[in-house]
C-alpha cells in the first residue's frame, strides 16, 4: 500500500484514526497501531511481515538482555554484537547477497576461474534499510545507557513497525518517540488532526503533482539517454535533482503529517537542502534522519573528527560509501556515497577559502555537485553515468528545443526558484483561513487526478 | 519574614493579579475555543469543497460523455473501443439484425455478409477486443433488453482464454467502463458497486478531462458520433495486417502471463446463463472453437503441451454442458479441420479469407 493508493486515503487512513482516537487505554491504542501497521505491510507482501516481526522479536530480546546485564560489559557487549549481526545478516542476506556474488563471480573470472555461485531469486523487502537501522539503533542506544529498555513488547513493535514511517523513513530513534508512545493515551487533538492534515496535503502535493510530473517527461529521456544532446541531458539531470527531491521530501512529510494525525512528532527529514551553501550543510539538510545516523553509529565511534585530519578524511569517505551503499547494491550507489564523500572531506579541507567565496557562488557550486552526484544515483549502471556526464560537459553543441524541452526547462526554471525561495514544510504550522483551505481542496482534487493519471511510485521505497 | 513579605505583596494587590489570571484563563479558553472553532471550520470547508469539486468534475464527464461509457448521447463520443462503437453501431442499426456473431478479436473478421447470404438473416458482428463469455453474456442481454433485438441465431467463437481464471485474466477493463455493458452483467450487488464507483472514479483522470474538452469542440464541428470509426456498420473489421509476422506469441520467450492456469467456475456459470438466456429466447447457438496459426501450436505444445490439453478440456467442457444437443461444436482450433490456410495476423487472427472458410463449413452443414 502506498500513501498515494485510494484504499490508503479513503479506507484504511479513516478506519484506523478513528479507532485509535475512540478508544480510550493506551495500550489499545497501541495494538490497534500495531495491527494498522502490519496490515499496510502486509498489503505489499504479507510474506514477509513474519521478516519484520523477527527483526522486532530480535531487538526486542536483545535490547532486554543488554539492560539486564549492563553491570557486565563483556556479556553486554557481546548482546550488542549479536544483536548488529542478527540485522546486518538479514539485511545483507536479503539486499546485498546477489551483489556480492555476482561481483566475487566477476573477479574470479577476471583471474581466470569461471565459478558459477548460487543468486537468491527474491524481492528485495521494502523499507528493510529503514526497519533494520531503526531498530539496530535501539539496541545500540539501550548498550550505550541512552535509552532504557522497554519491557513492552507491544510499544516496541509499534515503533519499529509504525506504518508512516515503516518502508521509507524518516529513521526514528527509540528515545525520541518512546515517550509519546507512552502517552499514547492522551485525548483526541482536532488541532494535530487539522495540522497533520495539512501537512499530510502538501506532502502529497509535493509528490504526485510535482515530482511525478516531473519523472513523466524526464523517465523517457533516461530511458533513452543515448540519443540525449548535451542541453537535455543537464535538463534531465536537473529535473531529476528536484523529482527525488520533492519524490522523497513529499514521502517525509505525508509520514510527518501522519504521526501528527496521531499525536506522534516524527523527525524532520528536509531542511531546504538545495539551499545548502558546502556539501557538509548539504547534508545536514538531506536525509537528516539517516545523516545523523550514520553521524552517531558510525562516524563518531569511527573516531568522527577527534583523530588526524588524515583518519577523519578516511572516516568521511568510508562512512559516505557505506551510505551510498545502504540506499542499494549497486556500484553507481557506492560511487556515489564516495563522490559525496569526497566532497565533505574536501570541504572540510580548504573550508576556509570555500567560506571566504561569495554566499551565491557557494551555494551555486553546492548545487551543481549535487546535481552531478544524482547522475550516478539515477543510473541504472556506471557505462550510463559515464556516458550522461560525457555528454553533459562535452563541448556545447547546438541546442534543439523539442515541445517536451521547453516544458521541462519551464518546470526546472519554476522549481528553482521554489527550492531556493520558499521556506521549508519544517517550518509550516498550519494555516486555517478558509482561502487557504479552499486552495488545498482544489490541490487535493488536483491530486487525486494525477494520482488516477500517473504510474505513482516512491523512489526511496526501493531502499 | 519572606512570608510576611509575600502576604503584605499579595494582600496589597490580591485582587488585581486575581483579575489578571481570570483574565488570561479566559483568553486562554477563548483562544482554545477559536482554535478549535477554526480546525472545525477548516476541515468542513475543505471536505465540502472537495466533494463539490469532484462531483463537478465526474458530472461534466458523465454528461460529456466522451468515450461514450454513460450513454449519455449529449457530446461526439472521441475515443471508442470495439465495445461503445460496436453498441452505437447496433443502436442505429435499421433494420435490426437477427443474426449475431460473438466473440474476441479472433472473430472480428467473420464477414456478416457471408451469413446473410447463406442464412437471410441480416447480421451484426459483436465481436470485441479480448472478448470473454462476460463481455458476450452482457452483449446479448444489452441487445436483447436495450436494443429490442430478437435473433434467430448466435455465432460464438470461442477459445480457452474465454473461460480462463480470473486470476490469469480479470473483466477487461474496457467492460467494467462501460457503463450500460456492465448493468447487464449478473454480478454480485457489493463488486456492483465497486465496479461502478471505480468507473465514476476513473473519469478523474487527466486524459480523461482532455477527452471531455475534445468532445466538447467537436460538438461545434460535427453532429457524428465518432470522429473515425474501425468497424464497418454491420461491425465486420475490414482492415488486415502482413500475416504471420506480427504478435506477441509468436517470437521471443513465452510469457507465464500469456499462459492460462485453467477455467474459471464464475465464467463456466455466465456461460450456463447465456445457454438459458438462448433457450428462453429461442435463439440457434453454433459456437466455434477458433484456431491458431500453425506455427505458434507447435510452439505452444513443444513447450509445454497447453495447447492441445486447453482446446481438449474446452471441448469435454463444451460437451458437457450441450446433453440436450441445443447447440452446435464446431472445433476449428487447427486450419486442417476446417480446410483453412496458414493466414494469420499474430497468433491468433485469421484472415478474412480464413474466416469464410470458416463460416463457409460451418454454414454449409
Amino acid at each position: 500500500m502506498l500513501f498515494t493508493d485510494f484504499y490508503f486515503i479513503f479506507l484504511f487512513l479513516p478506519v484506523i484514526l478513528l479507532t485509535v482516537w475512540n478508544l480510550k487505554s493506551r495500550q489499545y491504542r497501541l495494538l490497534i497501531l500495531l495491527l494498522g501497521s502490519y496490515i499496510f505491510y502486509a498489503a505489499w507482501n504479507y510474506k514477509f511481515v513474519s521478516l519484520l516481526l523477527f527483526s522486532t522479536c530480535v531487538d526486542f530480546f536483545f535490547g532486554l538482555m543488554i539492560s539486564r546485564n549492563k553491570q557486565n560489559q563483556r556479556i553486554k557487549k557481546i548482546f550488542l554484537i549479536l544483536s548488529v549481526s542478527c540485522n546486518l545478516t538479514i539485511l545483507g542476506f536479503f539486499k546485498y547477497f546477489n551483489f556480492f556474488m555476482g561481483d566475487a563471480q566477476a573477479i574470479l573470472a577476471w583471474f581466470g576461474l569461471e565459478l558459477e555461485f548460487p543468486l537468491l531469486n527474491v524481492v528485495l523487502p521494502i523499507g528493510i534499510s529503514f526497519y533494520t537501522f531503526q531498530s539496530m539503533s535501539y539496541t545500540i542506544d539501550v548498550y550505550r545507557g541512552c535509552v532504557k529498555a522497554t519491557r513492552n513488547f507491544l510499544k516496541f513493535a509499534s515503533y519499529v513497525s509504525l506504518f508512516p514511517q515503516l518502508v521509507a523513513g524518516p529513521i526514528v530513534r527509540y528515545k525520541d518517540i518512546a515517550g509519546q508512545l507512552e502517552r499514547m493515551d492522551r485525548p483526541f487533538s482536532l488541532d494535530n488532526l487539522t495540522v497533520g492534515l495539512q501537512i499530510f496535503l502538501l506532502g502529497l502535493f509535493k509528490k504526485v503533482l510535482i515530482a511525478d510530473s516531473i519523472a513523466k517527461m524526464i523517465t523517457p529521456m533516461f530511458d533513452n539517454y543515448l540519443d540525449l544532446e548535451q542541453f537535455g541531458a543537464w535538463m534531465a539531470a536537473l529535473g531529476y535533482a528536484f523529482q527525488i527531491y520533492f519524490d522523497f521530501s513529499g514521502y517525509s512529510d505525508m509520514a510527518i503529517g501522519l504521526g501528527k494525525m496521531f499525536g506522534l512528532q516524527l523527525p524532520y527529514n528536509f531542511n531546504s537542502p538545495y539551499k545548502a551553501s558546502n556539501m557538509a550543510d548539504f547534508w545536514r539538510r538531506w536525509h537528516i534522519t539517516l545523516s545523523t545516523w550514520l553521524r552517531d553509529y558510525l562516524y563518531i565511534p569511527l573516531g568522527g573528527n577527534r583523530v588526524s585530519k588524515r583518519r577523519t578524511a578516511f572516516n568521511v569517505l568510508f562512512v559516505f560509501a557505506l551510505g551510498g551503499l545502504w540506499h542499494g547494491a549497486a556500484w553507481t550507489f557506492v560511487i556515489w556515497g564516495i563522490y559525496q564523500g569526497a566532497l565533505v572531506a574536501g570541504y572540510y579541507a580548504f573550508r576556509r577559502t570555500w567560506d571566504n567565496m561569495p554566499v551565491i557562488l557557494q551555494r551555486t557550486l553546492t548545487f551543481f555537485f549535487v546535481v552531478i552526484g544524482w547522475i550516478f544515483f539515477r543510473s541504472d549502471d556506471v557505462p550510463m553515468a559515464l556516458n550522461l556526464l560525457e555528454k553533459m560537459f562535452h563541448l556545447p553543441t547546438n541546442i534543439s528545443l523539442s515541445s517536451e524541452l521547453i516544458r521541462l526547462v519551464v518546470w526546472n526554471g519554476t522549481l528553482l526558484c521554489v527550492v531556493n525561495l520558499l521556506s521549508n514544510t519544517n517550518s509550516f504550522k498550519g494555516n486555517r483561513n478558509p482561502y487557504v483551505t479552499i486552495i488545498f481542496a482544489f490541490l487535493f482534487v488536483l491530486s487525486i487526478i494525477a494520482i488516477n493519471s500517473l504510474r505513482i511510485e516512491f523512489l526511496y521505497y526501493q531502499f | 519574614m519572606p512570608l510576611n513579605l509575600i502576604k503584605r505583596d499579595t494582600n496589597g494587590s490580591v485582587g488585581s493579579i486575581h483579575g489578571q489570571v481570570d483574565n488570561f484563563l479566559r483568553k486562554l479558553a477563548i483562544c482554545k475555543k477559536t482554535m478549535k472553532d477554526s480546525n472545525k471550520v477548516f476541515l468542513i470547508l475543505f471536505s465540502v469543497c472537495v466533494a463539490a469539486l469532484s462531483s463537478s468534475l465526474i458530472t461534466l464527464s458523465v454528461y460529456v460523455d466522451p468515450r461514450g461509457v454513460f450513454g449519455t448521447n449529449k457530446y461526439p463520443v472521441v475515443v471508442a473501443t470495439a465495445r461503445t462503437e460496436k453498441l452505437l453501431f447496433l443502436e442505429s442499426s435499421n433494420p435490426k439484425p437477427e443474426a449475431l456473431i460473438l466473440g474476441s478479436s479472433h472473430c472480428m473478421r467473420f464477414s456478416p455478409t457471408v451469413v446473410e447470404e447463406a442464412t437471410g438473416l441480416r447480421t451484426f458482428n459483436l465481436s470485441v477486443n479480448s472478448g470473454k463469455i462476460e463481455d458476450f453474456l452482457a452483449l446479448v442481454n444489452y441487445a436483447i433488453e436495450e436494443v429490442k433485438l430478437k435473433p434467430k441465431l448466435i455465432i460464438l467463437g470461442v477459445c480457452p482464454r474465454t473461460f480462463c481464471k480470473l486470476e490469469d485474466e480479470d473483466f477487461d477493463k474496457r467492460l467494467i467502463s462501460n457503463i450500460a455493458l456492465m448493468n447487464h452483467l449478473p454480478l454480485n450487488p457489493i463488486v456492483w458497486i465497486r465496479k461502478k464507483a471505480a468507473l465514476y472514479f476513473e473519469t478523474l483522470n487527466y486524459n480523461y478531462l482532455k477527452d471531455v474538452r475534445k468532445s466538447i469542440k467537436l460538438s461545434c464541428r460535427q453532429k457524428l458520433p465518432l470522429a473515425h470509426y474501425t468497424f464497418e456498420s454491420n461491425g465486420f473489421l475490414a482492415w488486415e495486417d502482413k500475416f504471420n509476422e506480427k504478435g506477441a506469441l509468436w517470437s521471443g520467450p513465452i510469457e507465464p502471463e500469456t499462459r492460462i492456469s485453467g477455467f474459471s467456475e464464475k465464467r463456466k456459470k455466465y456461460f450456463d446463463i447465456l445457454l438459458d438466456t438462448c433457450r428462453k429466447q429461442d435463439i440457434s447457438l453454433k459456437i466455434i472453437i477458433t484456431p491458431y496459426a500453425p506455427a505458434y501450436i507447435t510452439r505452444m505444445d513443444g513447450f509445454d503441451g497447453s495447447f492441445s490439453r486447453f482446446n481438449r478440456m474446452l471441448v469435454e467442457f463444451l460437451e458437457s454442458r450441450n446433453r440436450d444437443n441445443f447447440y452446435e461444436i464446431y472445433d476449428f482450433s487447427h486450419i486442417e479441420k476446417y480446410g483453412g490456410v496458414d493466414e494469420f495476423m499474430g497468433a491468433a487472427h485469421p484472415s478474412i479469407h480464413n474466416s469464410t472458410l470458416m463460416l463457409n463449413k460451418l454454414l454449409a452443414k
